[in-house]
């Protein structure tokens, strides 16, 4: 809650410049824009489950996708979450951002995987990405 | 809701006309004694009229339908007999006596409380004979063809406590005795083939009669005094009829009769002059339900007509005859409407031509075309066929369409009845000829279609149907000719020791007749046995069967048997008398286990007993030997009275004997037929055999899980062959084999497995114990199986687990998840998601940690 009320103190400190006088003008500054971001998942095996974390700023609300289970842990700002279905695919994750505009800034890690036999599966051949 | 209740009153209606569609007659009222009142019960009485059949079909829980037989005298009575069949014999029958006129001789008894009673007292018949029929006295109605015109008078009736009730209007009854479809005159004009009516005919009332209804019915003994009712209702009506215009009367009343309808024949002395014997009319009595079918049936009954049926015992279950079921085509006005009666009834009553019946004869195979039962058609084909069986009932054969009131029949085909006598009736009777004895006669089983034969071997029948025309059935009927059958010799005697067997006498079954007989063979004794229960024997020819006779178990005497052969001859049945005489004496009966004795080398086996009993009629004297010396008897002679028994007792000596089989035969001899009486004995001299067990049986499994079978070796590291078996002492252990035998140096390998089932976390134990004839026997094996408690996990523990948060599980936690998963001596998240499948919980959300933030 700190970080969201300083953001809002540095826009409205913008907007008074941009309307000033004389001096020097200031490009405005673009509107941060919460929103919801989702990690993929593609993999050239089919995957029973994941564990995998997801760094970036303000990260809350996460859910699973495509009715899998998801048990996740946000306690030091990452996001680690393990999640669980018959088959993942595709979007497997949704989390909360202040600010969409900023998914690159965040970084998602396949830590391990296993397939539907419940067998291990090497993380190097999944790949996984955040993406609005 | 109306409609509804309409339906239910039809159905009522129709199942009470089931049960009481027959006729019955009053003997006296009370207080009109035909001896008077002042004669005492039992007493002789002596009474002549016309003899009279009513059939009587009472409400099913009420007993079966039955023939009755009364008597009208010539005042106008109806007296109830009890009279057998074979008294009836003495003047024509059951059913052919019927109308004949008779002197009765018989004791008063007093019936008034049993169900369908149709009079107080009934005459306890104790001869009956033929008498002259007085001066006057009217024609019998019944026994003769019908044809030509007889007209009813239907008089309409109401109950005193019941004067507005009415079932239908006079309107509905005079249509119902016209000419209209489907008027009776019409129906019988059809059935006869226009030989026979009921034209002037007619319907009159309602009158009321003088007393109530409780007055002439006894609903709680279901019973109806017809007497009373017919002479009220006649005198109620009597100033608008003049009854001898009439040769039937149909009583119709406004309410239930008790559960009954009745039909027949009854006397009544109204508008005759004096002097004049009381006229006998077709006569019924019917309740308020009664409908078409109720009118045609009962009148039928009247007109002499018998029921048909299937062949399962029930009466109303033919809806090929009016006089059966006949509920197949129902009508909103009339009821239920009957269809046409069978071929034998209608010849009953003379009205199928003689050209137009055919006779197959013996020795026949002839093709006929059977036109359709309900018109007699322009052409000359037959309408009947009669085939007749070696046993002298036969068969009819019909073909039925829909046509006329034949329109709603369950079906178009060729029908067959068997006509036979019935015994439960004491007359003959016809019954559907149903093969497939599913108990229903109106199926496919008793419809017989193109392509199909019936076949009937033992009669040396067959009817096949070739073919259908619009209004015909194309038949091959064959008849093979007939056997005879001869006996040779014509008796067989058998005589034998007790205990004995006599050799088997054949005798020959001879063919005397013209056709090939094919003849079946039985027997009623369980000593007797024949060597063959069927065959064929050709004409001239002869067929030997040979007769075994066993008489173990029978004590002294002379037995006697009869064997009968049947088959397609004209003289089937014939039976040969067997007789056997059993003289008395000893017989030695042996009683032991098998005596096969195994031991090792130098070493002497256990005794083993044999028992010995004289099983015959006098003293045994017995004595043993041996062929062998290595066996020895105890006692080895005896004497034993009857029915005694005593012990002997069997050892063996090895001494001296080599290793090897041995086989010696123990012989009992004496004064007994069955002597001498013989024992084997076995013996195996073998090497010492020493068994070896060696496996690991320890389980370890979690609750409830059954962990892999582990191996048991047993061993024969001695000499000779081991003869083994395993059993555990726990029933959770179970063993892949249980007894084999190993030669010299071999093993088995015997799978144990254990089964969790009902076992509680913690440490099991049980023995398997091994024994057999070695020197060391008996072995044994330890099982244990330890039952691990499944640990009680959290997701979101096991969760965090793998997210390196939270509190670690323990090392035994770990080990149990990645056995419940991959089993690859790690933990990992495949471990996690086998782990929630086994618990059921892939499929529920569960409650999950960590931060919650609003979005």
């Amino acid at each position: 809650m700190r970080t969201r009320m300083r953001l809002l103190s540095t826009a409205a400190a913008a907007l008074i410049l941009g309307c000033g006088g004389d001096g020097p003008t200031t490009p405005l500054q673009p509107q941060p824009e919460p929103g919801v971001l989702q990690v993929t998942l593609s993999s050239g095996t089919a995957v029973g489950a994941v564990v995998l974390s997801v760094s970036g700023a303000g990260m809350t609300s996460p859910v699973a996708s495509g009715g899998a289970q998801l048990y996740y842990d946000l306690s030091v700002g990452t996001l680690r979450a393990v999640v669980v279905g018959s088959s993942l695919s595709g979007a497997i994750l949704r989390f909360t951002v202040p600010d969409v505009k900023q998914a690159a800034t965040y970084l998602a890690t396949v830590q391990e995987a296993a397939n539907l036999a419940n067998e291990p599966l090497a993380a190097a051949g999944i790949s996984v990405s955040v993406v609005r | 809701m109306s409609i509804r209740l309409q339906v239910t009153r039809t159905w009522l209606g129709r199942a009470v006309t089931l049960a009481a569609s027959c006729l019955a007659i009053h003997a006296a009222g009370p207080g009109r004694s035909p001896l008077g009142p002042v004669e005492a019960r039992a007493q002789q009485a002596s009474v002549s009229g016309r003899l009279t059949g009513i059939w009587e079909d009472p409400l099913p829980e009420r007993g079966t339908p039955r023939l009755r037989h009364f008597l009208s005298t010539d005042d106008g009575r109806l007296v109830s007999l009890r009279v057998t069949d074979a008294q009836l014999q003495f003047v024509g029958g059951p059913l052919s006596g019927h109308g004949q006129y008779v002197e009765v001789v018989g004791s008063w008894r007093d019936r008034r409380r049993t169900p369908g009673a149709t009079a107080g007292r009934e005459l306890d018949v104790s001869s009956v004979r033929f008498a002259a029929s007085p001066a006057g006295a009217s024609p019998p109605p019944q026994g003769a063809p019908i044809l030509g015109s007889h007209p009813w008078i239907t008089v309409l009736c109401r109950f005193a406590d019941s004067p507005t009730i009415e079932p239908h209007p006079l309107s509905w009854y005079e249509e119902l005795m016209g000419s209209t479809e489907p008027g009776v005159d019409h129906y019988w004009r059809e059935l006869s083939f226009d030989q026979a009516n009921v034209a002037g005919s007619g319907a009159l009332g309602w009158y009321d009669l003088p007393q109530v209804r409780s007055h002439y019915v006894d609903d709680e003994a279901g019973s109806a005094n017809l007497q009373l009712l017919k002479e009220d209702c006649a005198a109620a009506a009597d100033a608008d009829v003049f009854f001898p215009d009439y040769v039937g009367i149909n009583f119709q009343f406004n309410e239930s009769l008790g559960g009954f309808s009745w039909g027949g024949g009854s006397s009544l002395n109204l508008d005759l002059p004096d002097g004049v014997p009381a006229r006998f009319y077709r006569m019924t009595w019917l309740a308020d339900w009664a409908d078409h079918v109720t009118y045609t049936h009962e009148m039928g009954h009247g007109f002499g007509l018998p029921h048909s049926s299937g062949p399962y015992g029930q009466v109303y279950d033919s809806n090929w005859d009016v006089m059966s079921g006949s509920w197949t085509n129902h009508d909103s006005f009339w009821g239920w409407l009957a269809p046409h009666t069978i071929s034998y009834h209608k010849n009953m009553l003379a009205w199928i031509p003689a050209g137009r019946i055919y006779d197959a004869a013996e020795g026949s195979s002839q093709t006929i075309t059977l036109h359709r039962l309900a018109e007699l058609g322009s052409g000359g084909d037959y309408l009947m066929a009669r085939v007749p069986r070696t046993d002298g009932t036969y068969y009819t054969v019909e073909s039925r369409h829909f046509v006329g009131y034949d329109g709603n029949l369950p079906a178009e085909a060729v029908i067959m009845h068997h006509v036979r006598f019935d015994p439960l009736k004491g007359i003959n009777r016809a019954f559907v000829v149903d093969p497939d004895d599913n108990g229903n006669p109106d199926d496919d089983g008793a419809r017989w279609l193109p392509g199909e034969t019936f076949s009937d071997p033992a009669n040396g029948i067959t009817v096949t149907i070739d073919s259908e025309t619009a209004d015909a059935f194309v038949v091959t009927i064959s008849v093979a000719e007939p056997g005879h059958i001869v006996f040779d010799p014509a008796t067989l005697d058998f005589a034998v020791d007790q205990g004995s067997d006599p050799a088997p006498q054949p005798f020959a079954v001879q063919n005397t007749g013209t056709g090939e007989l094919e003849w079946t063979a039985s027997d009623d004794a369980t000593w007797l046995d024949l060597d063959a229960s069927s065959g064929i024997t050709a004409p001239a020819g002869s067929t030997d069967i040979t007769v075994s006779v066993s008489s173990a178990g029978l004590a002294p005497g002379t037995y006697g048997a009869t064997i009968t052969v049947s088959g397609n001859a004209d003289n089937t049945p014939q039976t040969l008398a067997v007789s056997l005489e059993v003289t008395a004496a000893p017989v030695i009966t042996l009683i032991a286990d098998p005596l096969d004795f195994e031991t090792l080398i130098g070493v002497d086996p256990p005794v083993h007993e044999v028992v010995i009993r004289n099983d015959g009629e006098t003293e045994l004297d017995w004595t043993a030997s041996s062929d062998a010396p290595w066996i020895t008897l105890e006692r080895g002679a005896g004497t034993l009275a009857p029915g005694a028994s005593e012990m002997d007792t069997v050892s063996i000596s090895v001494d001296g004997l080599e290793l090897g089989d041995y086989v010696g035969v123990l012989t009992f001899s004496g004064n007994a037929p069955n002597s001498p009486q013989t024992l084997e004995v076995t013996l195996s001299v073998t090497l010492s055999p020493s068994m070896a067990l060696s496996g690991t049986l320890e389980f370890e499994a979690y609750e409830g899980d059954t962990p892999a079978p582990r191996d048991l070796v047993v061993a024969n590291d001695g000499d000779g062959t081991l003869h083994w078996s395993a059993s555990a002492d726990e029933a959770w252990v179970s063993l892949s084999s249980t007894a084999g035998d190993l030669e010299s140096g071999s093993e088995a390998t015997l799978a144990v497995e254990v089964d969790p089932a009902g076992l509680s976390p913690g440490t099991h134990t049980a023995v398997i114990t091994v024994t057999g004839n070695a020197d060391n026997s008996p072995q044994t094996a330890d099982v244990e199986f330890v039952v691990v408690a499944r640990p009680d996990l959290d997701p979101q523990n096991v969760a965090d687990q793998l997210m390196g948060v939270g509190t670690p599980l323990s090392p035994t936690e770990l080990e149990y998840l990645d056995d419940v998963g991959n089993d690859n001596g790690s933990f990992d998240v495949g471990d996690f998601r086998a782990w929630l499948q086994s618990e059921g919980l892939m499929s529920r959300v569960r409650p999950v940690s960590g931060e919650e933030v609003a979005p």
